[in-house]
């Protein structure tokens, strides 16, 4: 399969992506290596937070999100990573055993002006649970080459 | 954790520090974000970013834990002073998260914290949020 350009993503489309099992164990894993919160660790803990039960961190949802859409298209294609990301919404808690997949629409696509060899994709990127409802919204404008480009620059910058 | 009325606009904090290894990079990226130039030097020397960088998700996610454990030190150091320490809510999300340079392995990140304006929460009643700020220098 021929490998997609910045001017293969148009706006409004839609894709999913998914679905994944997210267990106990990892979800414990993770915020015992990067967000060692006691509700994010451990059940009873977690029944005295806000969280009610225990959750996964929210960072452990935006990786699995970026783990997700690697999977799904970004490793097929030419993406050259992100400056940043406009916004992440936690709306929802993720709990363990929970089954998610991930919407992505194109909000817009834009040619960079100082690099005519990318371009930036828009996405609103959605975690969705088994019923369907959002737990998590990400913004964010990933670049990809352009399908004209005979190379990338490599002067370190990702921005 | 500090009360509510105890955190001021501008407060900022050293929050601790961590060097990248090759290996956790190449480790999370597996995991996470398996993007050739976080997995492979030969392929991150094509790449925007010219040599190995770590995922900026890797960055962020180091980021809270520095933070976490700096606020865990600064409850038992309250508590050791027979101080009460506040209980932490949870965080509705953040917005413009900026990686502003690669993250290449071996060096030393240090991580930083900046209060900024406190605001009413929109998802519970009577409860404050805080943005923190957070930053790398190397």
């Amino acid at each position: 399969m021929p490998q997609r350009h910045w001017e293969d993503f148009s706006p409004g489309s839609v894709s999913e992506f998914g679905p994944r099992l997210v267990t106990r164990d990892e979800i414990v894993e993770f915020a015992a290596a990067f967000d060692p919160q006691p509700m994010h660790l451990d059940e009873a803990a977690a029944c005295a937070s806000m969280l009610g039960s225990l959750a996964a961190s929210g960072w452990h949802s935006c990786c699995l999100l970026m783990r997700m859409i690697s999977d799904g298209f970004l490793g097929q294609s030419h993406f050259l990573g992100a400056p940043g990301v406009d916004e992440v919404c936690w709306l929802r808690p993720l709990r363990p055993g929970e089954s998610i997949r991930v919407r992505a629409t194109v909000l817009e696509t834009r040619a960079s002006r100082s690099r005519p060899q990318l371009g930036f994709v828009k996405f609103l990127f959605e975690l969705l649970d088994s019923s369907g409802a959002v737990l998590m919204t990400l913004t964010v404008s990933p670049m990809f080459r352009r399908s004209d480009a005979t190379s990338v620059s490599r002067d370190g910058k990702p921005g | 954790m500090r009360f509510f009325e105890d955190m001021c606009v501008g407060d900022r904090a050293e929050i601790g520090r961590h060097i990248f290894t090759v290996e956790e990079i190449k480790s999370f990226a597996q995991r996470f974000d398996p993007q050739p130039f976080h997995l492979d030097e030969a392929a991150a020397a094509q790449s925007l970013f010219g040599v190995l960088c770590a995922s900026g998700w890797h960055t962020a996610c180091l980021w809270m834990r520095l933070a976490v454990e700096y606020r865990h030190r600064e409850d038992d150091e309250r508590r050791a002073r027979g101080e009460p320490v506040a209980a932490v809510g949870v965080s509705p999300g953040f917005r413009e998260l900026r990686w502003l340079s690669p993250v290449y392995p071996g060096l030393h990140w240090n991580g930083k914290a900046t209060q900024s304006l406190p605001h009413k929460s929109p998802f519970f009643n009577n409860s404050y949020s805080y943005w923190k700020i957070g930053q790398y220098t190397q």
